[in-house]
């Protein structure tokens, strides 16, 4: 009914008609319907449009308002921008019947009684409809509407929409039919909103007070409307029940959504009941002119609110499909309702319509007017977003899982595109939804996790203010990640963790290699080791020579940023060429670099200062990664996978944004491991870079002495010290190789690898660097914290992003001298704990070290009960031959001839080349009492006859046995007698 | 069990003409017969053969002598799985399997890590390592005592043998290794029907019970003429349907005895601690028998009377000449045996290699007689 309404509201004479004689008509505008579309059905639903007046008093009735509602509700969106303003201006013009469904209204008023009239002259086909809508016939274009959106437009769109339609059209693509549906469509979206806007008028306000105001009068107007209509539903409600049901039963194309629709209305009826029964009380006879009275204010409202409900249905379904369109326009909490109200067959019925639904909606939002309601129900919505935006941090919590997280760190663009393009607040959820993934990357920040918030968020304000909002929300993921990495530990997890870190993790050259995972992890330890030795010799070198160094920090900053520099500086040596000059003395180069070490390490031993240090060597390297990240990371990405991971770090440092966070976290990973090494170097530095500075040579051994005592000691800055010093490493390789020129363009480098820790901070999305963060963060706390520096090893050795660095590292090392980094190996294990992350993944390295052990253990066993079973057997063998085989051979000699050819004796089946049929052979033997004994004491069976078996040397306890075929075969071919088992028993 | 000994039962090695270092190990009692089929002539081929680009296929060596059909298909299988066979003891096998790699069985639970499976595969032989396994086998204690043969059909592979075997052991005495010199009938040879070419090779051989006509015709002359006939050992009355008893195949002696007593009396001629006799002297003659020759008449005489009757009557049993028979009556008439190989030649084997071609171990000898088979033996040489 809904639909007939509106579609009288569009075109007055219609709901004049409606109200005259809807039987009459009925019957052939549905046929025409039917014809029109397979939403012939629909029509008969939208006939259903009495029902919406029935529906206001029964169940049924809503049902089909709901369906015309639903079809009204694709015109609405599309055509409700435009007539809702026109209505709105005739509305304001004529206040009582204003709007587009006012227009039928003022149509049905004036011509109520000559309905022909203007909508003669407009349409005959909106005759029809008006006519089938009062009976019938409505419904069903209201239902093809529903159910095909363009379809239901044109019938309505004709009549009524001269001037929307074609916009509408142009949505729906019908121009006239959906037309008319969206007026429909629009009064029927109105009422929805009515419905919500009883609820939500309160909350309508921020939206157009203009709107509310042509609400009012649309709602009067559809009150009004409602009322022409209610009489007839009334008259109809119980038939359009039958009608719509057998409408419905009609309607194969639209079965489904007539079902829903009604339901929506029986809920919605509840509301707009009384508005409902208002209509209804002034359709029926007497009682339309008091109420059409008040009505024209109160109950237009409701009605509009009855027939917006159903529409509300349909504009459930848009509001499924066009959700996101809402969500933006503020539509969202009326999807959300519809949401909960409809079920999901509802929302599939109508997914096509939703389709020119939401096109309309959208359409609708610019047009404003019509909106206005729709958006005040949008302002209702708008609290309710956040259920939306719930509901996206649950998928966003779903999401991580190990294998997201694993995965989710190659794929880093979704999360981190998401994360890094939502402001604070989405990072707060973000925080929440992606805690786990998101710790990795705040290496540093864990490890300082207090101060380098704040010395970091400022810093890195200076570069990108983006990036602090990236780095708070990065700050509340870790404590939540750590949870969920917990929570992922599960064995079976943690298993598939283990085997696909193994299997992803490694340079494509350890991949190749047949070796087992724990040797290529050891050999990437080693390598790491190799090159944090020798990163820490030239930072030691540096440190000796920084000591004397003015600025501390700025050294540190440029040796952090060197030794980040060092995965995009590679490159940038290439492109730059300022590094292309290998000179033999890294120290020249590096002793910047080196001083900002130390000063780090003094930095450390102070405790907090060392996390500043962190701090602004992030920032410091976010601004350089502005600077030269970016084409380092370019050259890096072509140049070697590593350089892929250095330019994430950079673009992280920079913009904090989707993919490069995973990078980060992969750096984070290696950097975490490096920490570990690296670490001690820095702290150690500080005394040790004095005693070393002289020597490179010295370095090497004092810089591994260091760092096992400044593992445990400076956990603060490890995180961040890590990646640089990891960067470090490479550049200090780098500058053994290239011996950088400029040192300038150096400590931007240097900055840059700062940078990178930044971005493992922003890098939320990572669950691995929350936990190793988590962990870093006690480490900060001092020695204490050694056994989390011992879980990020794991992770680190789970992450074998490590190898990828290993790879550069050893591309680098080789020219070099890989031999002082292998010095380290001693302290590989050290490095290797620290290198697992996941306290789970090494447990579980464990138990695969544990169950290939076990395996080789088994195998070993068995092939010991083999070779045991063979010795037993071949003294077994030996000894039936010594002694069961001669007592076989005399007695088949011995048996006694035959008697008869036919049926020769063993022996004589034996001379005649007779296969020999085992069973039958060791059958007739075991009757000869042939026996074998068994010694019961003694492992190996000792066989002997029975007159032997009495002098059993040691008491062994013999068993007589019969023979077993196995024993006659060994005897048949000892002697070359062919044998055989009898057919089908063969062993 | 009931069987006769068949007339003529080997394994065989095929060499492709075109690829030669395509081989093919097989068992037949008729060779002619398969050969065909190998080469497509007849239907039955094996599928390993069955590639053109293979054939023709020659056939260039075959151990002979198989007592039995179970027996030739034992040592077949010994000989095609030289690298698996149990017959051969583990420190004298030449060949290795070969390890090809299964996929590896992963942990469904995806904790374990994959397990590693091989599977273990019998390798491609070469010709050199095939014939040392003949001579290995033919030393085995599974099959030395076998009266076994060895021809070789081609002089080349008979070179690679002389080569091949081992220096330091030979064979046992019994065991004839020779080469077929005959030369092979050439196309232009002038095809008198009234006189076809003698017959060579392969289709030289006599697989059929003919040779064993007058030793039957001699075993019943003497048991059944009614007199009392001695053992030549134990020189106790000799009951023919009390006992098994052996005949001299030797024209012009008279003996029979015991079989039990002759194989006692050939054991303790020198052969060991074996269990049956390989050959001896007769008692009586002194010429030195055969045993399988003599138990070949015996198994033939006391089991297949019928057949016994048509070899000596001359006339073809009627069941017993199949049209694939028929068919190399040209040339090997006396083809009697049903082949057991035809149609059984789906090689299950993996390797391309060496195909085995495996027949029905139930194979019924069917003993028939070709009545033509006067006519075509007055064709045959010798």
């Amino acid at each position: 009914m809904d639909a007939s309404p509106r579609r009288h509201s569009t075109s007055p004479s219609h709901q004049q008609r409606a109200a005259m004689s809807p039987p009459s008509s009925p019957l052939p505008s549905p046929s025409e319907f039917f014809s029109k579309k397979g939403g012939g059905a629909l029509r008969s639903g939208s006939k259903a449009a009495p029902v919406p007046d029935r529906a206001f008093t029964g169940s049924a009735t809503a049902g089909s308002l709901i369906k015309s509602r639903q079809l009204s509700l694709a015109a609405e969106d599309l055509a409700g921008e435009e007539k809702p303003k026109r209505q709105r201006k005739q509305l304001s013009e004529v206040d009582a019947n204003a709007n587009a469904p006012k227009k039928a209204s003022k149509r049905s008023a004036k011509a109520s009684e000559t309905k022909p009239g203007p909508d003669v002259v407009a349409k005959k086909p909106r005759k029809r409809k008006e006519t089938i809508d009062t009976t019938t016939p409505n419904p069903p274009p209201s239902k093809s509407d529903a159910g095909v959106a363009t379809t239901s437009a044109p019938s309505a769109n004709a009549l009524e929409k001269a001037d929307a339609p074609v916009p509408p059209k142009s949505k729906p693509t019908k121009p006239r039919k959906p037309r008319v549906p969206k007026e429909k469509a629009e009064a029927q979206t109105k009422l929805k909103k009515g419905k919500i806007t009883k609820p939500g008028t309160v909350s309508a306000k921020s939206k157009e007070i203009e709107f509310t105001q042509e609400y009012n009068f649309e709602s009067k107007t559809t009150g009004v409307k409602s009322a022409h209509f209610h009489p007839n539903k009334e008259d109809m409600a119980p038939k359009m029940d039958d009608t719509l049901l057998l409408d419905a039963g009609e309607m194969i194309n639209l079965e489904i959504p007539v079902p829903s629709p009604r339901v929506r209305d029986t809920v919605l009826p509840a509301t707009v009941k009384g508005t409902g029964n208002d209509a209804m009380d002034k359709i029926a006879i007497g009682e339309k002119p008091t109420r059409v009275d008040e009505p024209l204010s109160l109950d237009a409202a409701v009605k509009r609110r009855t027939d917006w409900t159903p529409t509300k249905d349909t504009e459930i379904i848009m509001l499924d499909e066009v959700t996101p369109v809402n969500s933006k326009v503020g539509d969202s909490p009326e999807a959300h309702k519809k949401l909960a109200f409809t079920s999901i067959i509802a929302t599939y019925a109508y997914a096509n319509t939703s389709e020119a639904v939401t096109t309309e909606a959208v359409t609708r939002k610019v047009s404003g007017e019509a909106l206005t309601k729709r958006r005040r129900i949008e302002l209702v919505d708008i609290p309710s977003q956040h259920p939306n935006t719930e509901v996206t941090k649950a998928l966003r919590k779903k999401a991580t899982t190990i294998t997201d997280l694993v995965t989710g760190q190659y794929k880093p663009n979704g999360l981190d595109d998401v994360a890094a393009g939502a402001t604070s607040n989405f990072f707060g959820p973000r925080a929440g939804v992606l805690p786990v993934a998101g710790a990795i990357g705040n290496n540093a920040k864990a490890l300082l996790a207090p101060k380098p918030a704040r010395k970091r968020a400022p810093r890195e304000k200076s570069p990108t203010k983006a990036d602090p909002k990236t780095k708070k929300g990065t700050k509340q993921p870790k404590s939540q990640p750590k949870l969920v990495a917990d929570k992922l530990l599960s064995p079976s997890t943690a298993a598939r963790k283990w085997n696909k870190q193994e299997i992803l993790f490694g340079t494509s050259s350890q991949l190749a290699r047949d070796e087992s995972p724990q040797l290529i992890r050891q050999i990437q330890l080693a390598i790491r080791e190799s090159e944090a030795e020798a990163e820490a010799n030239a930072s030691i070198h540096q440190a000796t020579e920084s000591v004397v160094s003015d600025s501390i920090r700025s050294k540190k900053l440029s040796k952090f940023t060197a030794s980040r520099t060092l995965w995009s500086a590679a490159a940038r040596d290439d492109d730059n060429q300022f590094w292309n000059p290998p000179a033999p003395s890294p120290r020249n180069v590096h002793p910047e670099i080196d001083g900002s070490f130390v000063d780090i390490d003094t930095f450390n031993d102070d405790g907090d200062a060392p996390a500043e240090m962190t701090d602004s060597e992030f920032h410091s390297i976010e601004q350089f990664g502005e600077f030269k990240e970016f084409p380092s990371e370019q050259q890096g990405s072509g140049s070697l996978p590593t350089g892929d991971f250095c330019n994430s770090k950079d673009s992280p440092a920079e913009k904090q944004d989707s993919g490069f966070h995973y990078i980060e976290e992969f750096h984070d990973f290696k950097d975490v491991p490096r920490r570990a090494e690296s670490k001690p170097p820095h702290t150690a530095s500080n005394s040790i870079i004095q005693l070393d500075g002289p020597a490179d040579e010295s370095r090497f051994l004092d810089i591994e002495d260091f760092q096992r005592p400044q593992v445990g000691e400076n956990q603060q800055g490890d995180s961040a010290l890590a990646a640089s010093s990891h960067i470090k490493l490479l550049e200090n390789r780098e500058a053994h190789a290239t011996k950088s020129q400029a040192s300038p363009s150096k400590i931007p480098t240097a900055k840059k690898p700062r940078g990178r820790p930044p971005k493992s901070k922003t890098t939320i999305t990572i669950p691995t660097k929350k936990t190793k963060r988590a962990k870093s963060s006690p480490k900060k706390k001092t020695q204490a914290s050694r056994a989390l520096p011992s879980t990020p090893p794991r992770k680190k050795k789970t992450l074998d992003f490590v190898h990828i660095d290993e790879i550069q590292d050893s591309e680098a090392e080789s020219p070099l001298s890989p031999s002082p980094p292998r010095n380290r190996k001693a302290n590989a294990p050290t490095l290797s704990s620290p290198l697992q992350l996941r306290p789970s993944l090494a447990v579980k390295e464990i138990d695969l070290e544990q169950v290939k052990h076990d395996r080789e253990v088994a195998e070993k066993l068995k092939a010991e009960k083999l070779a045991a079973k063979v010795e037993a057997a071949k003294l077994a063998e030996a000894a039936m031959r010594r002694d069961l085989f001669p007592k076989i051979t005399t007695t088949v000699k011995g048996a006694p001839r035959t008697t008869d050819p036919s049926k020769p004796s063993w022996y004589e089946k034996i001379l005649m080349y007779d296969p020999i049929v085992l069973e039958d052979l060791t059958a007739w033997l075991n009757a000869q009492g042939v026996r074998w004994f068994v010694t019961i004491k003694r492992k190996g069976r000792g066989k002997k006859k029975a007159g032997e078996a009495a002098g059993a040397e040691d008491d062994m306890e013999v068993v007589e046995k019969e023979l077993e075929a196995k024993m006659v075969q060994n005897w048949c071919e000892e002697n070359s007698i062919c044998c055989t088992y009898r057919e089908g028993t063969r062993h | 069990m009931d069987k006769p000994i068949p007339a003529f039962y080997c394994c065989y090695l095929l060499r492709s003409t075109k690829m030669p270092a395509s081989l093919y190990i097989g068992s037949t009692p008729n060779p002619v017969r398969r050969l065909k089929q190998h080469n497509g002539k007849t239907q039955g081929g094996a599928f390993r053969t069955h590639k053109d680009t293979h054939r023709p296929w020659e056939m260039i060596c075959m151990v002979y002598g198989f007592p039995s059909n179970i027996a030739a298909l034992q040592f077949e299988w010994a000989w095609q799985n030289s690298c698996f066979t149990h017959h051969i003891p583990d420190e004298e096998r030449i060949t290795k399997p070969t390890r090809r790699k299964l996929r590896p069985k992963l942990d469904p639970k995806g904790i374990e890590p994959p397990v590693e499976r091989w599977k273990l595969v019998r390798p491609r032989y070469t010709i050199v390592q095939v014939l040392q396994n003949i001579h290995l086998l033919l030393r085995v204690k599974s099959f030395q005592q076998w009266p076994l043969h060895v021809k070789f059909f081609a002089s080349d592979v008979f070179k690679k043998w002389e080569k091949a075997k081992p220096k330091k052991i030979s064979l046992r005495d019994g065991i004839r290794v020779e080469l077929d010199e005959s030369k092979p009938p050439t196309d232009e040879v002038t095809t008198d029907e009234t006189c076809p070419p003698p017959a060579t090779g392969i289709h030289a051989l006599d697989v059929e019970y003919t040779a064993l006509k007058s030793h039957l015709q001699k075993s019943r002359f003497i048991l059944e003429n009614g007199t009392m006939v001695a053992c030549g050992v134990c020189e106790r009355s000799l009951r023919p349907s009390k006992a098994l008893v052996l005949v001299c195949p030797l024209e012009g002696c008279r003996s029979a005895s015991h079989m039990a007593c002759l194989s006692t009396k050939f054991l303790a001629g020198g052969n060991g601690n074996a269990l049956v006799p390989t050959n001896g002297k007769c008692p009586e003659c002194k010429a030195t028998l055969e045993w399988t020759s003599l138990v070949k008449e015996l198994s033939l005489r006391t089991r297949a009377i019928e057949e016994v009757e048509a070899i000596i009557t001359g006339k073809r049993s009627k069941t017993n000449l199949s049209e694939a028979e028929e068919d190399f009556a040209e040339l090997v008439p006396m083809a009697i045996h049903g082949d057991k190989d035809s149609g059984s030649d789906d090689d299950v084997s993996d390797d391309g290699w060496i195909l085995q071609e495996v027949g029905g171990i139930a194979e019924e000898f069917e003993l028939g007689f070709p009545a033509e088979d006067d006519a075509v033996l007055t064709t045959r040489p010798g």
